[in-house]
């Protein structure tokens, strides 16, 4: 496939190099603390065909869902398309994903032919609706969730449509950060389509053309490759979300994995239908999430470009959860794209039993608090939190950190301060909530806070509360997620899904889910679960209920009195 | 310093410990000898008296002992700092750990966190709180006094105090610190504010927990070496190059340690940015590239850029903010250098696809490249650039080291195979690649940050830097490369001519007078660097770190000359636009620029002349030869040595050999040797 393996490699380096560049246009001038800090955003590369050609290291879950922005763009417009445009669209039922998440789009010319496009996409702070920030839960309906863009020409050969802009920015809660963050993805897409264009001078068109053809073909090589190890045979799945927020039933992800000498089909039939409140996906999301699964499982170094995409094969269910028809609601639906990568790990866990870790946190919790200044304007603080990974076939799970489908930063605790509308009043992990098993889930995450302004609107997306991060081989599940209003004597429990009004004073705490355990507990070095005590992430009495292990008064174990214990305890 | 005495650089590494002797009217004596761990300043020690034995010197004759170290990142790489312990406010014990949840890799399941420097267990809570609005609930004397109990009973070194908010009340959690110190004698106790007085507590804590981590071990080091060096009967002070450019003394670096973590890199920086004031040049791409790695750097105007915060022990950095996590977060000044995986030891690999690889694994300095014979398999850049005849067949480092090319062309066999092409082919395919991915590096320094790498001139230095920068700069449209005398000592060169300085800095808070925290840093600087001689002449310049409003990066503006008003911050603030504009493309409103920190920097003048140790008479070396070398194709290249090189260009295929290096000059590149005696590389049609 590879003609010259040295040009090849040098092409390689700078089309990637070129995608990354546009990543970094974005972090570094960025505005709103959800892109410049928590890095919700992506950057890609296509050619004139919208084919992936690079993606930056940025959001997995976004990285699937370019080729439908792209085909939409070009069903919208694609006869037309000018040097200087930049499309924009949000719409999900046309290339886009939820409202939040707007995509740029700018074809690259080089000498006066289509050479290619520059994508960006940002996950705004707001883009209107009812509730700040976007993404509640609850919302029942797309027309309740802010401003629908269909694929538009924002920038017309260089001249920005104001008309436009200002009708979106009216509909937004905080205009600045909306135009500050559409400006990054826009000088974004400026670097992106200068590189497109250097490498097509470079190489000459043709060649140009025959290296992207390389380079899918490489990527698809890579990746059959490793789908060439494992046994071939279908294996099924089941995973759940707790709820839709509105007091419905627990929503049902299956899947069916089937590897064959095709490559390896999904097959989602037998998932939810699409759900009264806002978590509802597109195709083009589900494919994101299930190449992240994959992705993370093979932990190469496979560049994700359309031809990473060939051996895949979907069996997604029209107006299911995973593919919503209009007008659903969708601000929520990150949460599906963890179940799914949830539901996809579980079942090619017995494929490659050395590779799959047990569940994680579900997916990172959101906190959106929305203050309403006297102005009339508002204030959005946005709050990730992540809790862990679940235990992996041969090491602990990993303890705070961002799930797989996302690569999401905590806000700094000064920097929500700040604000002067709420205060945190205590961040860290909680003992003995790591599934236990011969390797240990990583530790749930507690967050608490206390409202400072006079009134201040929250919207919490949890999950994992009722169906649990998943151990594996014969470890024990993660511990559920919490939402405590007032923790402490008489405190209330709210739902993992609440939109609530709090007063000056009040207080609350969440907690993440902890990630599930792998192998058997007993099978624990006792010397590993005396470590946890003395770090205080397993208790004394965790440690004698989770691992039967026996304590000496200096802290360490006692592994003559742990060996009876753990005999006792076997059946 | 008078012009009679010798200066000596000390640059140590894990395997060699490199000194230069810089004695009277240029003179350079370079040493090198083995590195003694655990005891370095025995090498260290060695090395010094040897060199100047060489050139006829005593050590009393020792002026200035100028010192770069990796102690400080090795303490951090091998885990091998004092247990240390974090202090700090009621519920966020798990700050440090927790961190800000990114991964450096998007899809490795199998990724293992940093563990923290400080573990859980040694993590203390005060009840304590200071508010965002500045009010403060104290800690309780009783309740630090507890906490100092169980720090002395946990046997624990050293102490980092970091509470919450404690940049907007300064004061709070110096007390603390002060109240540790008093319970805890001759422990080692940091306070946050002291060394990163800004808003972020993790990265806050996280740069107090790694001063703390090293700051006995630097402490030990620097005592035993100055105790050695005195028992040589060496008198001079020992200073230590920053991070951020500049030396300082060895007793105030005790202090703050952490910032000489990046200590050696600084230092060739330095040596470049004096040669770029020498020849005028206003933009500078400094490439260092030596066994393992290779550097960029940019250096405007006669200043390098500085960041105020890098990663420390988490592999490569590639000064772009994308790769966050993989190491400890540090705030402290640092020549912002990009690197990237490849050196002369970097293996070269195919994949099961049949792409070329080269990098990042290294062969290291054992085996080290296959054409070393020292048992070596695994072809390297090293063994291409043999092959290549790019270096000489026979010899390295003026006769110290063999070369064994048959090993070179076996090692490189395979991947020959691989690729289905010759031997010659796959080298030459290695060096196209090593070379694209240097690019990386030199565009995060330029490109990313809106200067035209086509506008620099390319200063190469390092063991392996003038092999690669004809090519790697005619890849970016850079159409001079300037490679200085005694270019693989680049970096101990950069010891001897770099200033003292000292940097201090404080947040803009609105409530504070900017005009009175200038006055306040600048006299603590100038007091500190007139330590014992008051009529010590200090320059100080002022920066503020300026963004947009919700900005994650913030740039650094110079300050005009003159008093701080309405007029210096209107100054400031159109630097701002300006320059937001010259590296992003575009400028923000005026109402969302928000000021940061205020810096100063003081600085004295001590460093050596660059001019007079470049203009020193040139060895002669070895009488000019031919030898076969592949670009393209097959040439015939003259081999030639930079004395023999003169001023009038010549026309490449060349071969420039020094004792420490060897400049390549491809078909098409003219060189020719500048008044400086730096070979200097111009492409006629870049």
């Amino acid at each position: 496939v590879i003609r010259d393996a040295a040009t090849f490699e040098v092409f390689r380096n700078a089309v990637s190099g070129a995608a990354d560049e546009m990543a970094i246009t974005v972090l570094r001038t960025a505005h709103s603390q959800i892109v410049a800090s928590s890095m919700d955003f992506s950057a890609a590369l296509c050619d004139a065909d919208g084919r992936v050609i690079a993606q930056a290291n940025t959001c997995p879950v976004h990285l699937g869902s370019i080729p439908d922005a792209m085909a939409a763009v070009q069903a919208a417009f694609g006869d037309s398309l000018a040097e200087g445009d930049v499309y924009v669209l949000n719409d999900p039922s046309l290339g886009g994903m939820h409202l939040p998440d707007v995509f740029a789009v700018a074809p690259v010319f080089a000498d006066g032919a289509l050479l290619g496009f520059a994508v960006s996409v940002v996950n705004h702070a707001d883009v209107g609706g009812w509730a700040a920030g976007s993404m509640a839960v609850q919302s029942t309906s797309i027309f309740a969730e802010g401003v629908q863009i269909p694929p538009s020409r924002l920038v017309a050969a260089g001249e920005l449509n104001e008309t436009f802009l200002n009708l979106v920015l009216r509909n937004v809660r905080e205009p600045d950060l909306f135009r500050g963050d559409l400006d990054s993805q826009l000088a974004a897409c400026h670097t992106g389509g200068a590189g497109l264009r250097a490498l097509a001078a470079r190489y000459g068109r043709a060649r140009f053309d025959s290296l992207v053809d390389e380079l899918l073909d490489y990527a698809e090589t890579l990746l059959r490759a490793e789908l060439a190890e494992a046994v071939p045979g279908s294996y099924s799945f089941l995973d759940h979300i707790d709820d839709d927020g509105l007091g419905g039933d627990p929503i049902p992800f299956r899947v069916r994995v089937t590897l064959d000498a095709e490559g390896v089909e999904f097959d989602f039939t037998g998932s939810s239908p699409q759900v009264a409140s806002a978590l509802n996906a597109t195709a083009s999301f589900t494919r994101s999430a299930a190449y992240a699964a994959v992705q993370g499982l093979l932990a190469g170094d496979i560049p994700a470009n359309s031809g990473f995409y060939r051996p895949f094969r979907f069996v997604i269910p029209e107006g299911s959860i995973l593919d919503a028809r209009r007008p659903a609601a969708r601000g929520a639906r990150g949460l599906v794209a963890y179940r799914i990568i949830d539901a996809v790990l579980g079942a090619l866990a017995p494929v490659f039993p050395d590779r799959v870790p047990a569940a994680g946190d579900g997916g990172p919790d959101s906190v959106a608090i929305g203050v309403t200044g006297d102005d009339g304007g508002s204030t959005v603080l946005w709050d990730v939190l992540c809790g862990a990974w679940g235990a992996r076939p041969d090491r602990d799970g990993v303890d705070g950190i961002s799930p797989l489908g996302a690569n999401l930063a905590n806000t700094p605790v000064e920097e929500i301060e700040r604000s002067g509308h709420v205060r945190i009043d205590g961040y860290g992990y909680l003992p003995d909530t790591g599934g236990a098993g011969r390797f240990r889930g990583g530790l749930a995450t507690f967050r608490d806070m206390t409202v400072l302004a006079p009134s201040a609107t929250v919207q919490i997306r949890s999950d994992r509360r009722a169906h649990l991060p998943y151990g594996l081989a014969g470890g024990a599940e993660g511990s559920p997620s919490a939402n405590l209003l007032n923790p402490g004597p008489g405190e209330t429990l709210l739902p993992a899904k609440p939109h609530l009004t709090m007063a000056a004073g009040t207080r609350h705490r969440h907690v993440t889910a902890g990630g599930g355990g792998h192998g058997d507990p007993l099978a624990r070095d006792p010397h590993a679960v005396a470590e946890d005590v003395l770090d205080g992430k397993v208790t004394p009495e965790g440690a004698a209920r989770d691992y039967r292990v026996v304590l000496t008064d200096a802290g360490g174990p006692d592994l003559a009195a742990t060996s009876s214990a753990r005999e006792a305890a076997r059946p | 310093v008078p012009e009679s005495t010798w200066r000596i650089g000390a640059d140590i590494g894990g395997t060699f410990t490199d000194v230069v002797a810089l004695g009277p009217a240029g003179r350079i004596v370079p040493m090198k000898v083995l590195s003694t761990p655990p005891a370095f300043g025995e090498g260290v020690v060695s090395a010094t008296t040897a060199a100047l034995a060489e050139g006829e010197a005593a050590t009393a004759e020792v002026g200035a002992m100028l010192h770069g170290t990796t102690v400080a990142t090795n303490a951090i790489l091998e885990r091998a700092g004092a247990p240390t312990a974090v202090v700090t406010t009621r519920g966020f014990r798990d700050v440090l750990e927790l961190g800000r949840l990114r991964r450096p890799t998007l899809y490795d399941l199998g990724w293992v966190k940093p563990a923290p420097l400080a573990p859980r267990r040694h993590r203390y809570e005060l009840d304590q709180r200071i508010h965002a609005d500045g009010t403060v609930e104290p800690a309780v004397e009783a309740d630090v006094a507890a906490v100092a109990a169980e720090i002395r009973a946990a046997g624990i070194a050293a102490v980092a105090v970091c509470l919450v908010n404690s940049h907007v009340r300064p004061d709070e959690e110096r007390r603390v610190a002060d109240l540790l110190r008093a319970a805890l004698p001759g422990r080692y106790v940091t306070a946050s504010v002291d060394l990163s007085p800004e808003m972020g507590e993790f990265e806050r804590t996280s740069t107090a927990t790694v001063n703390s981590y090293v700051g006995p071990v630097v402490h030990d080091y620097l005592t035993a070496l100055q105790q050695d060096l005195r028992g040589a009967g060496v008198a001079a002070p020992l200073l230590v190059m920053q991070s951020g450019g500049g030396l300082l003394d060895a007793a105030k670096v005790v202090e703050r340690p952490v910032q000489i973590i990046e200590s050696g890199p600084a230092a060739g920086v330095t040596a470049v940015t004096r040669l770029a004031r020498l020849m005028g040049l206003a933009g500078v791409v400094a490439f260092d590239m030596g066994g393992t790695t290779a550097k960029a750097s940019l250096i405007e105007d006669g200043e390098p850029f500085v960041s105020a915060d890098y990663e420390v022990g988490g592999g490569m950095n590639i000064a772009r903010g994308l790769g966050s996590g993989a190491g400890y977060p540090v705030r402290a000044p640092s020549i912002d250098i990009a690197e990237v995986g490849a050196g002369g030891g970097s293996v070269i690999t195919t994949d099961a696809a049949g792409a070329l690889h080269v990098g990042p694994t290294s062969a290291g300095s054992r085996p080290g490249p296959a054409c070393y014979g020292n048992g070596g398999e695994r072809p390297t850049l090293t063994d291409a650039n043999v092959v290549l005849g790019y270096l000489s067949p026979e010899a390295l480092a003026g006769g110290r080291v063999a070369i064994h090319p048959e090993l070179a062309r076996k090692a490189l066999g395979g991947v020959a195979g691989e690729l289905g092409t010759d031997v010659a082919g796959a080298a030459r395919g290695a060096y196209e690649v090593a070379v694209s991915g240097m690019t990386t590096a030199v565009k995060a320094v330029t490109s990313e940050r809106g200067r035209d790498p086509r506008d620099t001139t390319m200063v190469a230095f390092g063991g392996a830097g003038p092999l690669y920068a004809a090519a790697l700069a005619r890849e970016l449209g850079i159409s001079t490369v300037v490679v200085p005398a005694h270019s693989g000592l680049f970096s101990s060169l950069g010891l001897l001519v770099a200033d003292v300085e000292r940097y201090g800095l404080a947040p803009y808070l609105p409530d504070v007078d900017p005009a009175a925290e200038f006055a306040r840093l600048a006299a603590e600087v100038t007091a500190e660097l007139q330590a014992g001689d008051a009529d010590r002449a200090v320059t100080v310049d002022r920066f503020v770190d300026v963004r947009y409003r919700g900005q994650r990066f913030e740039l650094r503006i110079a300050v005009p000359e003159g008093p701080w008003d309405a007029a210096a911050l209107a100054e400031v603030r159109r630097r701002f636009h300006a320059e937001h504009r010259r590296t992003y493309g575009r400028a923000g409103a005026d109402d969302l620029v928000e000021l940061v920190t205020l810096r100063v920097r003081g600085r004295v003048a001590a460093g050596a002349s660059l001019e007079s140790v470049l203009t020193a008479p040139l060895p002669e070396g070895r009488p000019a030869s031919t030898r076969t070398v592949r670009f393209d194709d097959d040439r015939e290249a003259l081999v030639l040595s930079r004395a023999a090189l003169g001023p009038e260009p010549r026309p490449g295929p060349l071969v420039v050999e020094d004792m420490d290096s060897t400049t390549l000059v491809p078909p098409g590149a003219t060189a020719h040797r500048d008044a400086l005696n730096s070979v200097v590389v111009r492409w006629e049609q870049p």
